[in-house]
């Protein structure tokens, strides 16, 4: 029997948590193997937040790795003005030493925002200069848009680079 | 969906504003005034719906030991189906006479009344906010409470079944019995008579128990589902039917108390989160596996959303914190007088802290 991989999951905002919850449930996760880890609301540096819970989850979760080698972790974290790879880099960076290929870990950086990719994957336009997000808002449940990113449509794929580059994360931590 | 409520003259809360989200987590020292807040929901909801004579909730006992006033003020902003709700009731305490009354209780839409009364002279209004015949009114008890559903009155009869979807859970397993005499449509807040309420809702939401014995499942290892045994005197003994090879029943009281408690907030999950709902939660966290906690609370999150029903939760415990910390934080304290303040909560990121870390080393700021 496959043991169960369990995800410590680093979230900028509510939204964003949902999403990546469903999208996991999509992987075959449960709620049981996932922790999350969301910024608390209304922070004006999320941002810094996020960075910082990346690298005391990923210090963690490397001290654990031989004792619990079924873990992994997902972050996400908006790219906003950044380019995607630039914060590819301040991920790397909070957690000291760079990951490694086998390690467990999936960054996912919506650019501008999360808000971006949820158009697109509702079926409206987006570009990644615009900022979407709508401040203030009630989270929203977004099964439709986790099961278009499962289903990786390359007309999405091609619309959005950073979406591209977050579909093949995810299948890093797949179980 | 609850916008306001301003309570005034009730223990530590004077002249107190709070103003919840979606989902809101309430944080504060011990003795800031939170539950009092739940309490105060809670009263209003057994006056206006369970028409409970206020002296037998408003206790004199209640009144703000450093205010000579005897007049409790409490002011609700209810948003139901797209009209908004003002309410305003004044509680009398007339000591030398040993009378709990009311003094005046106004229900309106922008400023238009549905019901007035003052000093034992109430006027009820129809729908389109014209008058209708004069009502008699026992002036001990919310007039509200004793209106008949008619076709005039429809909006006031909404006002009012919103306030009886207001829930207060203050779970405390060891109380929670084993058997259900009858039905409860409503628990009380300790949950004490969970059997009559779970008799109740098999009776009404037969269809949310296969999703409850599902969730019940993966936090009891084995469990198959609960049923009520029926004894002599339309007595029912609750029982919890567990497989771990052999399948037995236990009666409820042989559930460990996390395990009651368990059973208790799924089941509130599944069967109280209802459109328009204010679910009260008053420390949750309370004898849950730390590893149950996270899953309830997401699960509670998202069904909250797709009901369109409200919560809010009191906790000290740092996993639920620092989760629904996600969602909006109020912070209740008192000011220098004494009162209970309220306020939102905006957490410093800049600390390198997680909110439950802060909170724990009163690294708050003022």
């Amino acid at each position: 029997m496959t043991r169960r991989v369990r995800l410590v999951v680093v979230a900028e905002d509510r939204q964003t948590e949902m999403f990546l919850r469903r999208v996991l449930y999509g992987l075959g996760f449960t709620g049981r193997d996932l922790t999350f880890r969301t910024a608390p609301k209304g922070m004006q540096a999320a941002d810094r937040w996020v960075l910082q819970m990346h690298g005391a989850e990923a210090k963690k979760l490397r001290a654990n790795a031989h004792a619990q080698p079924n873990t992994g972790m997902v972050t996400c974290i908006d790219a906003d003005h950044h380019a995607v790879a630039d914060r590819h880099a301040q991920l790397d960076a909070a957690m000291d030493a760079a990951r490694e290929p086998e390690e467990r870990m999936a960054w996912l950086v919506p650019k501008q925002n999360i808000e971006t990719w949820l158009r697109v994957l509702g079926g409206a336009e987006a570009d990644e200069v615009t900022d979407y997000k709508r401040r203030g808002h009630e989270p929203m449940p977004c099964d439709g848009e986790a099961a278009a990113f499962l289903k990786a449509n390359p007309e999405q794929q091609a619309l959005l680079p950073s979406l591209r580059m977050a579909r093949g994360e995810v299948e890093r931590v797949r179980p | 969906m609850l916008k306001r409520l301003r309570v005034d003259n009730f223990r530590s809360l004077v002249g107190t504003t709070l103003e919840p989200g979606g989902l809101s987590l309430l944080i504060g020292d011990n003795g800031s005034g939170k539950t009092s807040l739940f309490e105060v929901l809670d009263l209003l909801r057994r006056a206006l719906v369970e028409g409970t004579k206020l002296g037998d909730l408003f206790l004199a006992s209640t009144l703000t030991r450093w205010r000579t006033t005897t007049a409790q003020r409490f002011d609700l902003c209810v948003e139901v189906g797209g009209d908004v709700f003002d309410y305003h009731l004044v509680v009398e305490h007339v000591p030398d006479q040993g009378k709990v009354r009311v003094g005046e209780e106004l229900l309106a839409i922008a400023g238009r009344p549905l019901f007035h009364a003052e000093h034992g002279k109430a006027r009820l209004f129809r729908d389109d906010h014209t008058e209708a015949s004069p009502l008699l009114m026992d002036w001990a008890r919310s007039g509200i409470a004793g209106i008949e559903p008619n076709a005039d009155n429809t909006k006031l009869i909404r006002f009012r079944e919103a306030i009886g979807r207001i829930l207060l859970a203050r779970i405390a397993p060891a109380t929670m019995l084993g058997r259900a005499d009858g039905e409860a449509a409503h628990p009380l807040p300790d949950f004490s008579n969970f059997p009559a309420w779970y008799r109740h809702l098999s009776q009404e939401q037969p269809e949310r128990m296969r999703d409850l014995f599902d969730d019940l499942a993966k936090v009891v290892p084995g469990f198959v589902r609960l049923r009520l045994v029926a004894f002599p005197d339309n007595v029912r003994d609750l029982r919890a039917e567990i497989d771990t090879g052999k399948a037995c029943d236990y009666r409820f009281l042989e559930l460990s108390d996390g395990q009651r408690s368990l059973v208790a907030l799924y089941t509130m999950l599944h069967c109280a989160t209802r459109p328009g709902a204010l679910l009260l939660l008053d420390e949750p966290d309370n004898f849950v596996a730390l590893a149950e906690l996270q899953p309830w609370l997401v699960a509670f999150a998202d069904r909250l959303r797709t009901v369109h029903c409200q919560a809010i939760v009191i906790s000290h415990h740092p996993e639920c914190i620092d989760y629904l910390a996600g969602s909006e934080i109020l912070r209740a304290k008192r000011a220098t007088d004494g009162a209970t303040v309220v306020a939102p909560w905006l957490f410093d990121a800049s600390k390198a802290l997680t909110p439950s870390e802060a909170i724990a080393r009163g690294w708050i700021d003022d």
